[in-house]
């Protein structure tokens, strides 16, 4: 009778304790279960707490119709959004009639439990911040580097034209983590685009996780671009659902 | 035969019907509870949060909230929670203030009332900079559904890097009290991204002569093209007065034309001066080289009076000599709509120099001519747009003698200069 009281008593705490489930039908739902040689999703004393894992048997994810799992060493019961940039400036250099000038920007998105996420450009393309004048770089419509004519342009891709710089986006450690991808209209090699408001990246499957994205830039001036110097506070906002 | 159960298995068997009782009982508690465990506030779903801008401690932000809600019916106040976690104890994020503006927009509710801010709160809402407690009259239900919410004069953390998480509670009153349906979103602040460029100062100016005498027709493609040092208006009779080009009684059928290009973009402005050549007095105009001339005017020297600063049409038979503008051309120009016509060109005539009225193409406004060396302006940017590309000013001569003006072969000469400010 004492045993019984003791494992009715245990699984009012499971069930009591748990926010978000990773195993879920119509009528049940299992929360943070172990299959694996050892570990602790609750070892805590009065001054420590920890989450602990061993020899996981195998992780990432799969779904069927009705079920999804996800698995590995740790698999925190709570959403999660990261992003970072990892770069903080990039200096074209004194842009020039007869050839672009480029560079790259890195930035990394991580997240958990979510159902998509986007990443938006807010900022205009560079303008001058030098003198009384004002003046834009024109953003260019998807389509090549020209020389001569302004244009202002990014994409998320590796690229062989008018330089080879950039990167493609890489999911960490692989596409089974995660499943970020250049968003449409910026994700063709040696095609650019730049539209402020435009979501740039996203993610691309089911795969959680973190992804890193290089952010590759060109400009181009005219003979008539005006003199002086440009600058561009880039604004990079994330939007995850849930 | 019967055989007899040893008491110990006995024991066995009895501690396993009790042991698999407990276990459905165990079972049977579990599965009710988690059937049941929905039974207070439901999950939204689909829930996002965008804001305007990721730069850290932004003010003036528009944080939009999208989301589904669960449960039909009535939404009268609601409770946004900034956290830097998602679920657990919250913590306000550093510099993060919500509570504050109006609602800025609006998409899917069942019903128009707005929303607004609350700043005393009660029951689950109590304002703070990172609680936003939203409330309205309006008992009708809601029907569940996707809806987004927009609000205004929001500021962002100060940490860069970091996410932040909105908690929101629905709720049925208007007080905060009977929640409806909860759930939270997510967004992040992250660090500045600076790109940083600089385009060199470009001008290319060049000055020479050219058979053009339109404003639409290239005169070439850029400076490179432009040649030429000299345009002769032919002999001077005091009957008629030359106006370049001329083609007759030894002319060569030429205009003079100074070409500008050039990105500075606080305008350019354009000068002349007449070089001052040898001899005496009125150095400046049309002369003999090295002659001695008289002081004022005077028709009898080997020196042709200038027309002076002020533009005026010549008349025979008194001599003058002088220069007009007349017109911008813009046959060169690619980079922009230039037309002289439609006043669309970015470098305009000065006064004294407009050829013609009205953007017209000629020289029936008369000429000027300035000899004293001084620079003079004939040409400037005073448009919105200052930047030129290879608009060429055709420069037009004139000039006739008097009855009295010694023969010979007269000269001026002129530099012709380019201000740009950049």
């Amino acid at each position: 009778m004492n045993l019984s009281l003791l494992i009715i008593g245990g699984l009012f705490a499971l069930s009591n304790s748990v926010v978000f489930a990773q195993y879920t039908s119509t009528n049940y739902q299992t929360n943070e279960i172990q299959f694996g040689i050892g570990g602790d999703l609750d070892a805590s004393s009065t001054n420590y707490k920890a989450q602990t894992s061993a020899g996981s048997l195998a992780i990432g994810d799969t779904s069927s119709t009705n079920y999804t799992a996800y698995s590995g060493f740790l698999t925190p019961n709570e959403p999660f959004l990261e992003m970072g940039i990892d770069t903080s400036v990039v200096n074209l250099g004194t842009l020039d009639t007869s050839s672009a000038k480029t560079g790259t920007a890195a930035f990394h998105v991580r997240t958990y439990l979510d159902s998509g996420y986007t990443v938006q450009t807010i900022s205009q393309p560079p303008s001058m911040t030098s003198g009384a004048a004002s003046h834009t770089l024109a953003a260019m419509s998807l389509g090549s580097s020209v020389a001569n004519t302004e244009q202002f342009g990014i994409n998320l891709k590796a690229n062989t034209s008018p330089a080879t710089f950039g990167s493609d986006p890489v999911p960490f450690p692989d596409g089974s983590f995660a499943a970020g991808v250049a968003a449409s209209g910026y994700n063709t090699a040696d095609q650019y685009n730049y539209n402020a408001s435009d979501i740039i990246a996203a993610s691309g499957g089911s795969g959680w996780g973190l992804t890193n994205f290089t952010i590759s830039y060109i400009a181009n001036i005219s003979s008539i671009t005006p003199a002086g110097s440009y600058s561009m506070v880039h604004d990079l906002v994330v939007v995850a659902t849930y | 035969m019967q055989k007899t159960m040893p008491s110990k298995h006995k024991s066995y068997i009895k501690r396993a019907q009790l042991f698999g009782t407990v276990l459905i009982l165990a079972i049977m508690s579990l599965t009710s509870l988690l059937v049941t465990g929905n039974a207070g506030a439901a999950q939204i779903t689909t829930r996002s949060l965008t804001i305007s801008s990721g730069v850290p401690s932004a003010s003036s932000q528009t944080y939009t909230y999208g989301f589904t809600t669960a449960t039909t019916a009535a939404i009268q106040s609601i409770e946004f929670e900034a956290c830097t976690t998602a679920i657990g104890t919250c913590t306000g994020p550093t510099g993060q203030t919500i509570n504050a503006g109006t609602e800025a927009s609006r998409s899917g509710w069942t019903n128009a009332t707005t929303f607004v801010r609350n700043a005393t709160g009660a029951n689950g809402c109590t304002p703070a900079a990172n609680v936003l407690c939203l409330d309205r009259t309006q008992v009708a239900g809601e029907t569940a559904g996707a809806r987004t919410l927009g609000w205004n004069t929001q500021t962002n953390p100060s940490t860069a890097n970091v996410a932040f998480f909105i908690r929101i509670t629905t709720y049925s009153d208007a007080a905060w009290l009977t929640s409806v349906d909860t759930g939270t979103v997510a967004s992040a602040v992250v660090q500045t991204l600076t790109i940083n460029a600089a385009v060199a100062e470009i001008l290319n100016f060049c000055v020479g002569s050219s058979i053009v005498n339109d404003a639409t027709t290239s005169i070439a493609t850029d400076c490179t093209g432009v040649s030429g040092t000299s345009v002769n208006i032919g002999t001077l009779d005091p009957v008629s007065v030359n106006v370049s080009p001329i083609n007759t009684n030894g002319g060569d059928n030429k205009n003079g034309v100074a070409m500008v290009r050039t990105n500075a973009s606080n305008g350019t402005v354009i000068y002349y001066d007449a070089i001052q050549q040898s001899g005496t007095n009125h150095l400046g105009t049309l002369r003999i080289s090295g002659a001695s001339c008289n002081a004022g005017s005077v028709s009898t020297d080997q020196c042709i009076d200038a027309q002076g600063a002020t533009q005026a049409a010549f008349t025979p038979p008194t001599e003058k000599f002088g220069m007009t503008i007349g017109g911008t051309n813009c046959g060169s120009t690619t980079s922009y709509s230039c037309v002289y016509a439609s006043g669309t060109n970015n470098l305009e005539p000065s006064t004294n120099y407009v050829g013609a009225a009205a953007n017209a193409y000629g020289t029936s406004n008369g000429f000027a001519w300035v000899e004293s060396g001084t620079a003079t302006q004939i040409a400037d940017t005073p448009g919105a747009t200052k930047v030129i590309d290879d608009e060429a000013l055709v420069l037009r001569f004139a000039s006739i003698s008097a009855i009295t003006t010694p023969f010979g072969s007269y000269t001026a000469q002129a530099d012709f200069i380019a201000v740009p400010t950049y």
